[in-house]
């Protein structure tokens, strides 16, 4: 178990703890404690929850893609206070492997954080610094770290760009938000109801299989926006790396 | 079936082409108000409604109403029952707040939109013929249904277009070209409900004017309307931007 404060901001005071206490709740987290205050950023929430190790990085990834969350920051509380939730009997060894465990994440998620801010800063131009961090991170890492990140940028560039209109059903999201929004970054089109990238820059690189995730988390957080991120399903069905002749992305909802 | 005796209406030039982009102006103010209500709740929602119908119906459409009426130039006096002329308005406003509602409500789907469009439409209609009905002059007016009909349509067609391009798409062609085609279907239907009017007179003497607004205190009027369309566009405009620059990943 681990102890993480949160601290979000954004522009609605009202329903957001409700909303933020179900997002904790649905991910098998418990609100410890909360604190919300108005500030010149917005309305900033404070929260600690305590909750499984394994499901910290969903739970922040449903918390940054959230259509309340402006912006948020995690940081995890001391490990002592970890400790002092676990049964008495089982506490040395949790006590050990905690540390790495979270020093695991940590490098991660810091590293990620770090990252992060860069990209908003370079964007569209965001390609170099992604190849950079794939070919640094253990290979067991790389698909859920960058899709993190592209749900991250996905759910960015949504709330920036085209948050403002109608709320639209899933095929006109794909088609006017998801569309224009790749064609920013790559050589995008859509044809009946797949969206294909003959350019992925993740493509033939060495490694098997399907390799787009970064693409695939930021198609994610795009139309996360009006439809929220549990309710819209991508595939990468066809991948240049597999020898396809564009990546092609289908979507559920 | 023509009328010999009838009053002509010539309209200005510079005037009509200052309508359309008051419509305009009026449309991408209100329009870019009401893209926000999709996304907003509680309080903030009505004022998005509230705000986005005020510059529809009383901006885009009474203002541009109101300038084409002193592109009119006829060789009778002519002056606005004040009473009439403030519930075209307020009739323009509430059908307009009520479209806009409509459609910034649940998912974006054709029915609604129809809906929509059809209220907006009606808004523009109503406002204009009330508007009509406002004239004080020595003249009544009679008007070929037809030709009203039609009007009615051009405002209903062209509102359905005008909403579909400000809430299903995004950027520049949301923001630029549902203002454009809104002008159309506000100006596009006042002057096919002109051509629909023929005002015949009807001896009655200066007397009937007594009490109405005149011309130079209408265009008081439109003019602050329009000074406060632009300083609402201007500023909505800076906030975004701000806004935008303040989004965080």
């Amino acid at each position: 178990m681990v102890d993480v404060e949160f601290r979000v901001v954004s522009d609605r005071r009202d329903g957001l703890l409700l909303a933020l206490g179900q997002t904790v709740i649905a991910a098998d987290f418990t609100l410890l404690r909360q604190r919300m205050v108005n500030s010149d950023e917005g309305v900033v929430l404070t929260m600690l929850v305590r909750g499984p190790e394994n499901g910290l990085l969903m739970l922040e990834e449903r918390l940054g893609t959230h259509h309340l969350v402006n912006s948020f920051e995690a940081s995890p509380v001391e490990a002592a206070q970890a400790r002092d939730a676990a049964p008495a009997s089982a506490a040395a060894a949790r006590t050990a492997a905690a540390p790495s465990a979270n020093a695991a994440t940590a490098v991660d998620m810091r590293r990620v954080e770090t990252l992060l801010p860069q990209l908003a800063r370079n964007y569209p131009n965001i390609f170099i610094q992604l190849l950079a961090l794939e070919h640094d991170l253990p290979p067991a890492q790389r698909e859920a770290t960058l899709r993190y990140i592209g749900q991250r940028v996905g759910a960015w560039v949504y709330k920036r760009d085209y948050a403002l209109g109608g709320h639209l059903p899933l095929a006109d999201s794909v088609r006017h938000i998801a569309l224009p929004a790749l064609r920013q970054l790559l050589q995008a089109e859509l044809h009946e109801d797949v969206l294909r990238i003959r350019n992925s820059p993740f493509c033939h690189r060495g490694e098997p299989g399907s390799c787009c995730h970064f693409l695939r988390g930021m198609l994610g957080g795009l139309l996360a926006g009006p439809h929220g991120t549990d309710q819209v399903r991508i595939v990468e069905n066809h991948c240049r790396n597999t020898g396809a002749e564009a990546c092609g992305f289908e979507f559920s909802a | 079936m023509p009328h010999d005796h009838a009053i002509q209406c010539l309209h200005d030039p510079l005037l009509v082409i200052l309508s359309y982009l008051v419509s305009v102006l009026g449309s991408f103010t209100a329009l870019q108000l009401a893209i926000a209500i999709p996304a907003a709740r509680g309080a903030q929602r009505w004022r998005a409604i509230i705000a986005a119908g005020a510059a529809m119906g009383g901006g885009a459409i009474w203002a541009m109403h109101f300038i084409a009426m002193l592109a009119c130039r006829m060789d009778i006096a002519v002056s606005y029952d004040l009473g009439l002329t403030a519930l075209s308005a307020v009739i323009g406003m509430a059908s307009c707040m009520a479209g806009l509602a409509i459609a910034g409500s649940g998912v974006f789907g054709w029915g609604k939109l129809a809906v929509a469009g059809v209220f907006m439409g009606l808004g523009v209609t109503g406002m204009h013929y009330t508007g009509m009905a406002a004239m004080l002059m020595p003249a009544d007016t009679h008007y070929d249904t037809t030709l009203v009909a039609a009007s009615a349509a051009i405002a209903i067609v062209a509102s359905i277009v005008a909403l579909w391009l400000a809430f299903n798409l995004r950027g520049w062609l949301q923001m630029l070209g549902s203002a454009l085609v809104m002008g159309v279907a506000v100006c596009g239907m006042h002057y096919t409900g002109m051509a629909a009017a023929t005002f015949l007179p009807n001896g009655a003497g200066d007397g009937v004017l007594a009490g109405g607004l005149s011309g130079a205190n209408l265009g008081t009027g439109i003019f602050a309307i329009s000074t406060v369309l632009l300083a609402v566009m201007l500023s909505l405009s800076l906030i975004r931007q701000r806004q935008r620059a303040m989004v965080q990943i």
